[in-house]
Order: C-alpha cells, then sequence, then structure tokens
C-alpha cells in the first residue's frame, strides 16, 4: 500500500504575523510549526502502515526550504520519504487552495509517486482537498474521524468514519482516492535516533518543470485580490453586549458594568415550574423538542 | 414551474440552504437573513437554493424571512458531488453576484466543488460582507484566526463564501408575498464511487464537552454520585451531555472530563441548566456565553440566580423527575402528530 500525506507549515504559536503599517504579511523572524490536523493525519497514515506491512509512506510539502524541517519532523516519527515542492517562480505567490491542488495532482500525475492513498489534514478553512478531487477526479472523504484497512492488505478498501455536524457516517471507499482528516489521535513522539536518522535523509525537490506546469499558469489560477490584512479584533469584549450571561458577570463581581438583562426568578409549585422550564428549553433549543 | 428572467440573475444573492428534509436549518436562514441586508444596498434580489426533493416548510420558513424566491434542484441522492454537478451549469449560466453557503461539512464540500467547476473565486470562513462600488469585498479569517484579509475579485462575476454557524442571526421579515418556486429538474451522470455502510446520529454523550448543544450541569447541591443519574437522565432525554462544577468532579462523582469553569472546558452551548450549582466564579467564567442559561438552586440569592435567563427556586431532586416527564410526554406527543400526519399524506 502507498500513502501519500499532503502537509502545511503553520506559524508558530504566539507568533503575530500582521505588518500593521503595510497591512500585509511580515514573516520575518517567523518561526514555524506542523498544522494540528496534518499531524492528525500523519498519525493515521502511520497507523494504516502499521497494520499493512510492506506499505510505503511519503509526506509531501510545498514551500521554501524551511518546509524541510517540518518534512524531517514526520520522517522521525515514521514517513519513509519525503518531496518538497518548489520553484523560484513561487516565491512571491501567495498560493490560494486551488492552486496547491494543482501542484499536487500534477505531481500524481507526473510519475513522480504513485499513490493508492492521499491524507491531509482538514479543518473547516481547508479545501485543497475537495480542489484536489475535482481535479484528479478521485473519490473524496472530508471530516474524516477514523481510518482503518478493510481488506487486510489495505490495497483496495478503507473503511472510514466521517463527523458531519448531525450524524456520523461509515464509508466504504475505493483505492485510489482522498482523505481528508479532522479529527483522531495525536501524532506519537519520535525517538532520538530516529530524530537524527531523519536529518541527515535526502528531501526530493520537485520544481514547476518536473511538474509540466508554469509558473504564469499557476498564476492566472488566483482569483482573489487581497486588500489588506490586519489582526483580528478581539473577541474576549472588555465591555460584553448587555443582557448577555457575560455582563452579568461583570455586574457581579466588578460591580455594575454590564445591564442587566431579562432575568426572571420563579418560585411555585413542582408542576408548574417543570411546564414553565421545558416551555422556555422548547425556545432556547429553536424547537428541539417539537419537532 | 415558473419562468423567471434569466437576465436578472446577474444582480441576485443565492444562499445555499441545508434543508435535505424540506426544512432550512437555522444558519441557512441566518444566511437569508444577511444576504437581505446586503442585497438592500444595491437593489438586488436574494434567492435560496435548496436541493430538496419536497418543498415541506421551505415556503413559509422563507416567507417569515422575508425572501420571496425558490430555486429548487431536486436531488435524488444526498452525495455532494451530484448536487455540486447540478448547481455549477446554474451559477455558470446566470452568474449570481455572491453565492452563499453555510459552512458545513456538506457546505464547504459542495462550495469549493462549484468553485472548482465554475473557476468562480471561493472565500471560506467568511465573517463579514460589504461592498465597495460594486464589487464584493469579503472579509475571512486567516492563520486559525490570528489574522483576517479583506479579499475581493477582480474579474469573476460571481463570488462564493462559506459562513460559519452562529455569526448572524435569522431577522424576521415583514414581507408576506408569495413565495416563487422554479424546479429545475437535470440528469446527474456522476458516478458514485463512495459505499455508505452506516449512518448514525452523533450522541452527545460521546462528544466532547465543548461541541454539544445541551450541557446538564450539576454541583454540589445534587448530593451525591447516585444524585447524577437523574442529571444523565436529562441529559439523555434532551441529547445533550452531563457536566460539572470543581467540587464535584474532586468528590469522584462524575469524571474530570465533564468539569466546566475556568480549569476544565470553557462552554458556549445553545443551553446550559446548572443544577445545584451556586455559581463560583471560577465556574461562571466558563459557561456565562452560553445563550441560555437555566438555573435550579434552594438558595435564590445564590450567585448563579445573576448570570441566568430564568432561575427555579426549589429541590432539584423533585423538579428534573417531573421536567423529565413533561419532556417525554411532549415528544410522543410530536411523534403521534407526525405519525397522523404522514398517514392523512399517504
Amino acid at each position: 500500500m502507498k500513502i501519500l500525506v499532503y502537509v502545511r507549515q503553520i506559524f508558530g504559536a504566539g507568533f503575530n504575523p500582521v505588518d500593521p503599517v503595510n497591512k500585509c504579511i511580515n514573516d520575518q523572524g517567523a518561526w514555524f510549526q506542523h498544522h494540528p490536523k496534518d499531524e492528525r493525519a500523519v498519525e493515521q497514515a502511520l497507523r494504516l502502515k502499521d497494520a499493512v506491512p510492506g506499505s510505503e509512506l511519503t509526506v509531501v510539502g510545498i514551500g521554501p526550504e524551511r518546509v524541510e524541517a517540518d518534512l524531517r519532523g514526520y520522517l522521525s516519527v515514521g514517513a519513509d520519504k519525503a518531496i518538497r515542492i518548489w520553484d523560484d517562480a513561487l516565491e512571491d505567490m501567495q498560493l490560494e487552495d486551488c492552486m496547491c491542488a494543482t501542484l499536487l495532482e500534477a505531481l500524481l500525475r507526473s510519475g513522480e509517486i504513485t499513490c493508492d492513498w492521499l491524507l491531509c489534514g482538514d479543518d473547516e478553512m481547508s479545501t485543497v482537498a475537495i480542489h484536489l478531487a475535482e481535479l484528479s477526479k478521485r473519490p473524496l472523504a472530508t471530516a474524516v474521524s477514523g481510518v482503518a484497512s478493510l481488506d487486510g492488505d489495505g490495497e483496495g478498501l478503507l473503511r472510514v468514519k466521517r463527523r458531519l455536524e448531525k450524524s456520523t457516517l461509515t464509508l466504504a471507499l475505493s483505492a485510489p482516492a482522498i482523505v481528508a482528516v479532522e479529527r483522531g489521535d495525536a501524532l506519537r513522539y519520535p525517538k532520538h535516533s530516529d530524530r537524527l536518522r531523519a536529518s541527515q535523509q535526502d528531501i526530493g525537490v520537485v520544481a514547476l518543470e518536473s511538474l509540466g506546469l508554469a509558473a504564469q499558469g499557476l498564476r492566472d489560477k488566483r482569483r482573489l485580490q487581497v486588500d489588506a490584512i490586519t489582526s483580528p479584533k478581539p473577541t474576549r469584549k472588555i465591555f460584553p453586549a448587555q443582557g448577555s450571561g457575560s455582563s452579568r458577570v461583570v455586574d457581579l463581581y466588578l460591580g455594575g458594568v454590564g445591564g442587566g438583562g431579562n432575568k426572571q426568578i420563579v418560585e411555585d409549585s413542582v408542576d408548574n415550574m417543570a411546564e414553565l422550564v421545558v416551555e422556555k428549553i422548547d425556545r432556547a433549543t429553536h424547537g428541539g423538542l417539537s419537532s | 414551474m415558473t419562468e423567471l428572467s434569466q437576465s436578472s440573475a446577474a444582480g441576485q444573492i443565492w444562499v445555499v440552504l441545508d434543508s435535505a428534509t424540506g426544512k432550512a436549518d437555522t444558519s441557512s436562514l441566518a444566511l437569508l437573513s444577511e444576504a437581505r441586508r446586503l442585497a438592500a444596498y444595491r437593489q438586488l434580489d436574494v434567492q435560496a437554493v435548496s436541493f430538496s426533493k419536497e418543498q415541506g416548510e421551505l415556503r413559509q420558513q422563507l416567507q417569515a424571512v422575508g425572501i420571496n424566491k425558490l430555486l429548487m434542484l431536486p436531488q435524488s441522492n444526498s452525495d455532494v458531488t451530484s448536487a455540486a454537478a447540478l448547481l455549477a451549469p446554474v451559477v455558470a449560466e446566470r452568474a449570481p453576484k455572491l453565492l452563499l453557503f453555510a459552512a458545513t461539512v456538506t457546505g464547504r464540500e459542495i462550495a469549493a466543488r462549484v468553485s472548482g467547476r465554475t473557476d468562480a473565486p471561493l472565500v471560506t470562513c467568511a465573517t463579514w460582507f460589504q461592498w465597495r462600488e460594486d464589487k464584493m469585498v469579503v472579509t475571512q479569517s486567516l492563520f486559525q484566526g490570528r489574522a483576517s484579509q479583506r479579499v475581493y475579485s477582480e474579474n469573476s462575476a460571481t463570488t462564493i463564501a462559506t459562513v460559519q454557524d452562529k455569526i448572524y442571526l435569522p431577522i424576521q421579515a415583514a414581507n408576506n408575498a408569495e413565495v416563487v418556486v422554479e424546479i429545475l429538474t437535470a440528469e446527474t451522470v456522476e458516478e458514485q464511487r463512495i459505499k455508505v455502510l452506516c449512518e448514525a446520529i452523533n450522541i452527545a454523550a460521546e462528544l466532547a464537552l465543548d461541541e454539544v448543544d445541551v450541557i446538564v450541569a450539576g454541583g454540589m447541591g445534587v448530593g451525591s454520585a447516585e444524585g447524577f443519574d437523574q442529571l444523565h437522565k436529562l441529559a439523555t432525554a434532551l441529547n445533550g451531555r452531563v457536566g460539572a462544577s470543581r467540587r464535584v468532579t474532586d468528590q469522584g462523582w462524575v469524571a474530570i472530563d465533564n468539569l466546566v469553569g475556568q480549569t476544565g472546558t470553557v462552554v458556549s452551548p445553545t443551553l446550559y441548566i446548572a443544577c445545584g450549582i451556586s455559581g463560583a466564579p471560577q465556574h461562571l467564567i466558563g459557561m456565562c456565553d452560553s445563550e441560555t442559561i437555566i438555573a435550579i438552586n434552594t438558595d435564590r440569592n445564590a450567585p448563579i440566580s445573576q448570570v441566568a435567563d430564568l432561575m427555579l427556586v426549589g429541590d432539584l431532586h423533585e423538579i428534573i423527575p417531573r421536567m423529565i416527564e413533561v419532556i417525554e410526554a411532549r415528544k410522543r406527543k410530536t411523534t403521534q402528530l407526525q405519525i397522523a400526519q404522514k398517514e392523512a399524506c399517504g
């Protein structure tokens, strides 16, 4: 079984990437880390690899040399090979998800690597896996919370659990397919000796030319123009909205900054109170009890 | 089938409803309200799009939020690929200005697939929309919420966006115009390569504390580990989970992963029922952002009464069993009504 996992690098915890003057990204002095969802995808892939002897796990990243540190991290926990897609022509391009998917699809098509299963991390923002499924016409499962091999050798069939908002689906997926992992166990820790081995391993760099792509063609795929990038407004309000639960806590402990709210205190017979509270529950859950 | 003038679609905002069962989700209705606000600035029309086979309650729901156009693309299965195959050609042909999806798992997938097929740009997790002349400028969050980005499209007629739940609220509108329904049927020849082995409803008890909609929390007032049985029953009846205060988990009455508060899980469910919890500041900080808070306590002056929307003064061991009875009775009545309706229809 051949597994490919697409991994991304994100800004390290605590680093603020926003340049407030020019309203753009400033990555000078930045530190980077694994994308937490990609870690889960790699862990799922490692478990598949452990279950099926003779499997090969490759991690692929898109980005400049700094991405190699990320890839080496995954090599140290058990990935067999790592590939980095990069070209100097990509230097000043902000890659949209559909552009990353184009690069990955070109990699699959170029014959540089073959894979039965392509895994990647999934969250509510990421659409790389979906664009890739559209381009490569491979079946796709998003929001995956568990993967297991159905036929023992894992060549043809995987059992995949998808967690939707209201239900959980169990699917049988046939190779070749794409699996976007959202939940699952945390990535295992590497041994020190494996870290040393990974630090010396070769990482192949694939340029645009060997993928049969032109920089301009890729640039034309960008469909959005960036107006400005700013720091988000703080979500924790210092003075919460009048009448909200938080305003009442402020009221209680800081002395009357928030609002009184619409609180109602009832002391009545048990039957009346039960009727009243169930009515309130029904309204609070938007008719959840009567549908 | 009603004919709509197709040339006017270019000046439209479309909202794709999450409505598999012929009933639109609250998040979709909230999006319709936001679409109506945006449309008002540019005298545009808002149209709802549904993949549902039957209209069900859609007409009434749309009327309530002031929308009077509905495009139905009846889908024979619930597969996202065929939904995208139905929607993409219509979007390409009529080029609505903005196409909105709720950021659910399926909503995001259909949005991305339509974006791929029509070359329209996609903005995921949009938080704000504004017009700049005739361009739609969309704000989205970046880098796990550490930055926000304003983007627009220079040359595409359509912009597609997914919007997360609870950013907007449905707003009732005084517009009683009849809903005009257009039904487009098309054959999709998307090959099915994924086999669904089984589908199970998510049981709240198996979800994490911050993922559930209803939490029934107990404090020292519950009295004992056995006292929590009633809370578990109430939580099951409401498809929620049991939470607890610090002292309860220290006593070992329930497991530590049920702990709500500053040192446990900070939660903001739709409904939080605090039973026998007095409301220490550490606990209140962990739950005060819940949409509705109901407290049951014998002490009417407990600090929780300051935070609760509804405070019942009484013994929780008497009130909760009665509440469970009332809820069960209600559920039975609803089921009987549904069966009667089905019999009347069929």
